[in-house]
């Protein structure tokens, strides 16, 4: 696997975690959708990678998922975060806020002078 | 993370368990997911196709997803693993001739070796089933000079201040050699194989006993004080049947009551690796066991072995300095003050060096070491020789998969994956063949330790297939696998894809060819070098059974004894011995009866000077070639009993032999051998010549008679000249007697006769060594034996694997030719021109193979010369039988196939595809 599918698969990971940190418990499809409508179809992604994700995850045990009803009386699989992806999440937010910080030191001086 | 990342693994390998429920249930999420995204498009105005096809392409490929998901699940290296070996299996059952031939090619490879391997581990490798085994040494005096003494040249005062002093060894103990000694159990005498340890024996070993309990220091304080025995479990079962209420039961052991206080564990062999005790009695019970020695004497004598168990952290040097300053403070205690300043020096250079005993002692390695590194070279040289087999058997069925191999290639599966599947098969093969091979090598083991065995005395080496033998098959099994089978995976795999999914593929098999023609020859060549290795080794052993011995070795029975055990001394014994020979007599079938200090064929010898009056010895004439110490002056000595002679078969030339005249008081006499006379008296009679062992005593010995030469310590040693006195003019100083008995019929028929005769003369005096001379002649060529017969053996069966890989070639070759022959013969060749085409194309390859195998063994027989006999390791009749006999078998492995094809009709052939 190169790196680069590392990284993506890894920013993937983050931002279905935050999905369902702020909508709670969702479908594959909901979380798919969201991302696309957070990213403001900035970011295109097939709907299919956010399935491998999601297994990924359930199986390192930072989602839990359950058979529900959706909306619209259909059955769907429902993700939700556990403690454990909480505790992740908060982790790796602090280290994208901390990277992005350091790096907007190098951008903002340069500019000055 | 790492906990997370533990449990996602974990997740996906219970995942594999159970895919078909995760696939369905995924099934059922995507079926859900694409319906909402369908209904949401219909919200949003789409017609229904328009949805449908835009909410598959968002999604991005259903089958695509659902392998990622697949993927993930579960463990894919681990399934397609599995996925190959069932397949593997199946194709493995699909061709039940070629995995038939296949595995059983393997097997003998493979067993082979391990039949080799385990005989090496028992002989060479392994260590002392004890506890920590590295941590034991052996203890030696040295002056830092010597290499390793078997002694330890200890004294036991010495041995006394190591057991006390707790410094670098967590134990020390010692111990003596075994001695044969009479048993009396239950009213039954029988020989046992006796060991004296001292009390922490057990304790520096690490063994606790299974029953009862084994020796402590407590038991080895007085002298005479403790009867206690310790037994091995082989002795238990034998003797006792296991009988569990062995512990306290009295025994008798020369006569002495002891009783039984522990057995020790089934595994423990002591620490003589083909020589272990039946019994182990404490040191100070000495005297009671073998009356001629005193307490005293053997502690005021250096002790044999001394063995001792290091501490945990302390390293051999950090031993060796700490103890040689113990050993400078203690002799320097002993010797006083008086000492020269030479002394003072030499007491200086007195070191204590250790040696390790992790591996116990053994005359079985030195002996076996040399043979067993040249049958490991043999049996992996057959090995190769089965795989080249094999591998030929691979290539050709490559052929015939190459559509497969297209088509699947053509789907998409990568190179890599295909070889690794073919690589499975391949391993999946080695292991079949390893598992019969493991067959293969219990049957065969049982077979050399019965070889090896029939050495002087009964070996207790056990050929357990065991874990490390296990070990061993399997992982030269895989590396078997590996090897002959990667080559043909790759070639197998190297498809053109278009031209092999045509319908007439025709099998353009020439590059198979090439391959399968190195491996031939390279059988070829290994094949005829273990032929010529062969060819001298058994030459070898029939020259050393062919030998003139100058004796009669059939219908003589042996025993060994030693009454000075019993505390018998010079005159005694000479009376024991008459006594004991004229009941001998007296036994039906008998016909005659002596005795000799050295037996024949023991390896040993004695050597004495030789003085004839009127003779000065001349200073570097003629040493005997084989010993530059054995000069002019000496000759070969050996003392035996009257009617020796008749006894042995050696016919007399002149004069007479001894009698029971020759004793002591009565004149004294001498026979002497061909050689002797023919050296020292030329050729003149030299009956009632005289001579002498010292200058002064020239001529106090009278010469009675002359008999022919013969062997005397081994049958490689030349016939050197010898002269015998009679035993009862020179009953001193004897320690172990042999036994001579010539015998009507079959040897072995008196010996419950024998043993009552020496019961009747003293029930104390143990038999031991009884055989006939047949089977001591055996033992004495036991190396060569084992040798022989298995370069024999296993140059055949490389032969043989040679000459099927050779034809399997050339039917194949045959094959691919088809229509090429067929074109000859409408052009107008003969048979007999087809067939010398086809034996000219594979007698060609054995041409080449020979060449190389001859130059190979030509450089390499030179590495064993030391074991051959009565021939050169060049030895041009050898090279050159062998090399007719390789062509003679390879011809007819080519006529077969050339026959037929020669017969093929040309129409028929024209049509092949």
């Amino acid at each position: 696997m190169s790196e680069k599918t590392d990284v993506w698969q890894g920013t993937l990971a983050l931002m279905v975690l935050k999905t369902l940190e702020a909508l709670g418990s969702l479908h594959g499809y909901g979380i798919a959708r969201r991302i696309e409508q957070t990213s403001e179809n900035k970011l295109a992604i097939n709907y299919g990678t956010i399935y491998p994700a999601l297994l990924k995850l359930e199986q390192e045990g930072y989602i839990a998922s359950e058979w529900g009803i959706s909306d619209n009386n259909r059955k769907a699989k429902y993700y939700k975060l556990t403690r454990a992806g909480r505790k992740r999440l908060a982790q790796e937010t602090q280290k994208w806020e901390t990277t992005t910080e350091i790096l907007a030191r190098f951008f903002a001086p340069l500019e000055e002078s | 993370m790492n906990v997370r990342q533990i449990r996602g693994w974990m997740a996906r390998f219970f995942g594999m368990l159970n895919r078909g429920r995760r696939e369905r249930e995924f099934a059922e999420e995507l079926e859900s997911h694409l319906a909402m995204h369908i209904e949401d498009n219909l919200r949003a105005g789409m017609s229904p196709e328009e949805s449908r096809r835009w909410a598959l392409l968002k999604l991005g490929g259903v089958t695509l997803t659902k392998e990622r998901c697949r993927a993930q699940g579960g463990l894919p290296m681990l399934e397609t693993l599995w996925q190959d070996l069932r397949f593997g299996l199946r194709m493995l059952r699909k061709n039940p001739g070629f995995s038939f031939v296949a595995i059983l090619t393997l097997a003998l490879g493979i067993g082979a070796n391990t039949a080799i391997f385990s005989l090496i581990d028992a002989v060479l490798l392994k260590m002392l089933p004890v506890k920590h085994p590295e941590q034991l040494v052996f203890l030696e005096k040295s002056d830092g000079s010597q290499g390793r003494k078997r002694q330890s040249d200890l004294s036991y005062d010495f041995f006394e201040r190591l057991r006390d002093q707790s410094e670098a060894l967590a134990g020390v103990c010692t111990f003596s050699n075994r001695a044969p000694l009479n048993v009396l159990v239950g009213g039954q005498t029988e020989v046992a194989q006796v060991q004296q340890v001292s009390g922490s024996f057990f304790a520096v070993l690490g063994v606790n006993a299974i029953m009862g309990r084994v020796f402590t220091d407590d038991d080895d304080k007085v002298p005479g004080g403790h009867p206690v025995a310790v037994i091995s479990y082989n002795y238990w079962q034998r003797r006792f049947a296991r009988n569990p209420a062995i512990v306290g039961r009295r025994i008798a052991v020369t006569g002495y009551p002891f009783s039984i206080i522990g057995v020790t564990p089934p595994e423990f062999f002591g620490v003589t690796v083909d020589g272990a005790p039946d019994l182990w009695a404490p040191l100070m019970m000495r005297a009671q066991l073998l009356p001629a020695e005193s307490i005293e004497d053997y502690f005021s004598n250096p002790l044999s072995f001394v063995l001792a168990r290091l501490k945990p952290k302390v390293t051999e040097r950090q031993a060796s300095a700490a103890l040689t300053g113990l050993l400078q403070q203690s002799l320097l205690a002993e010797a006083g003050s008086q000492l020269s300043p030479e002394e003072q020096q030499s007491l200086r250079q007195a070191r204590i060096s250790l040696a390790p005993a992790s591996q116990g002692l053994s005359s079985l390695r030195q002996q076996f070491s040399e043979p067993l590194r040249v049958l490991i070279t043999i049996v992996a040289l057959v090995l190769a020789v089965a795989c080249a087999n094999v591998a030929n058997l691979l290539l050709a069925r490559a052929a015939a998969r190459k559509k497969e191999m297209a088509v699947r290639l053509a789907l998409g599966a990568s190179r890599l994956r295909l070889v690794r599947q073919l690589l499975t098969e391949s391993v999946l093969l080695a292991l079949a063949g390893g598992a019969l091979g493991l067959l293969f090598a219990w049957w065969g083991g049982h077979l050399l330790l019965a070889l090896v065995a029939s050495g002087r005395t009964p070996v207790s080496l056990k050929l357990a297939l065991d874990a490390r033998a296990l070990i061993f098959t399997t992982a030269v099994s895989l590396l078997t696998g590996l090897l002959f089978g990667l080559a043909p995976a790759w070639r197998a795999t190297r498809v053109d894809v278009t031209p092999a999914l045509s319908e007439s593929a025709r099998g353009s098999g020439r590059w198979r060819l090439g391959l399968g023609k190195a491996l031939v020859i390279a059988q070829v060549a290994i094949s005829l070098l273990l032929l010529v290795g062969a060819g001298l080794f058994v030459r070898t052993l029939a020259n050393l059974r062919g030998v003139e011995m100058g004796f009669q070795p059939e219908n003589v029975l042996l025993f060994s004894t030693d009454p000075r055990m019993l505390g018998y001394e010079s005159r005694r014994i000479a009376d024991l011995y008459q006594r004991l020979l004229e009941r001998l007599k007296t036994i039906p079938g008998v016909r005659h009866v002596s005795l000799s200090r050295e037996g024949l064929l023991y390896g040993g010898g004695y050597r004495s000077s030789v003085y004839v009056p009127g003779r000065a010895p001349r200073e570097g004439e003629n040493p005997s070639p084989d010993d530059k110490r054995f000069s002019s002056n000496h000759s070969q000595l050996h003392n035996v009993g009257p009617d020796y002679f008749a006894t042995v078969g050696r016919p007399i030339l002149r004069g007479r032999g001894f009698t029971e005249q020759d004793k002591e008081g009565a004149p004294a006499v001498a026979v002497v051998s061909e050689t002797f006379a023919r050296y020292y008296f030329g050729a003149e009679d030299p009956v009632g010549k005289r001579f002498g062992r010292s200058p002064a005593e020239s001529d106090r010995i009278e010469i009675v008679g002359v008999v022919k030469d013969a062997k005397y310590n081994s049958l490689r040693q030349q016939m050197l000249r010898t002269f015998y006195l009679p035993y009862l003019q020179n009953p001193n100083s004897w320690r172990e007697t042999t036994f001579q008995i010539r015998v009507a019929g079959e040897p072995k028929k008196i010996i419950p006769a024998v043993r009552e005769a020496a019961q009747a003369v003293d029930p104390k005096l143990p038999l031991h060594n009884v055989k006939t001379l047949a089977e001591q002649i055996d033992a004495s060529i036991v190396q060569e034996r084992l040798i022989g017969t298995l370069s024999g053996f296993f140059g055949l069966v490389a032969l043989a694997l040679a000459a099927i890989g050779l034809y399997g070639l050339l039917a194949y070759s045959v094959t691919q030719r088809t229509r090429e022959i067929g074109i000859r013969m409408a052009l107008g060749a003969r048979a007999s021109d087809v067939l010398k085409l086809v034996i000219r194309q594979g007698m060609w390859l054995v041409v080449i193979g020979a060449i190389i195998g001859l130059i190979a063994a030509l450089n390499l027989t030179r590495l064993v010369s030391n074991q051959l006999f009565g021939v050169q390791a060049n030895d041009p009749l050898t090279f050159a039988g062998m090399a007719l006999l390789l062509v003679a078998v390879a011809l007819v492995a080519c006529w077969v196939p050339a026959r037929r094809a020669a017969k093929t009709a040309p129409l028929t052939a024209l049509r092949h595809e």
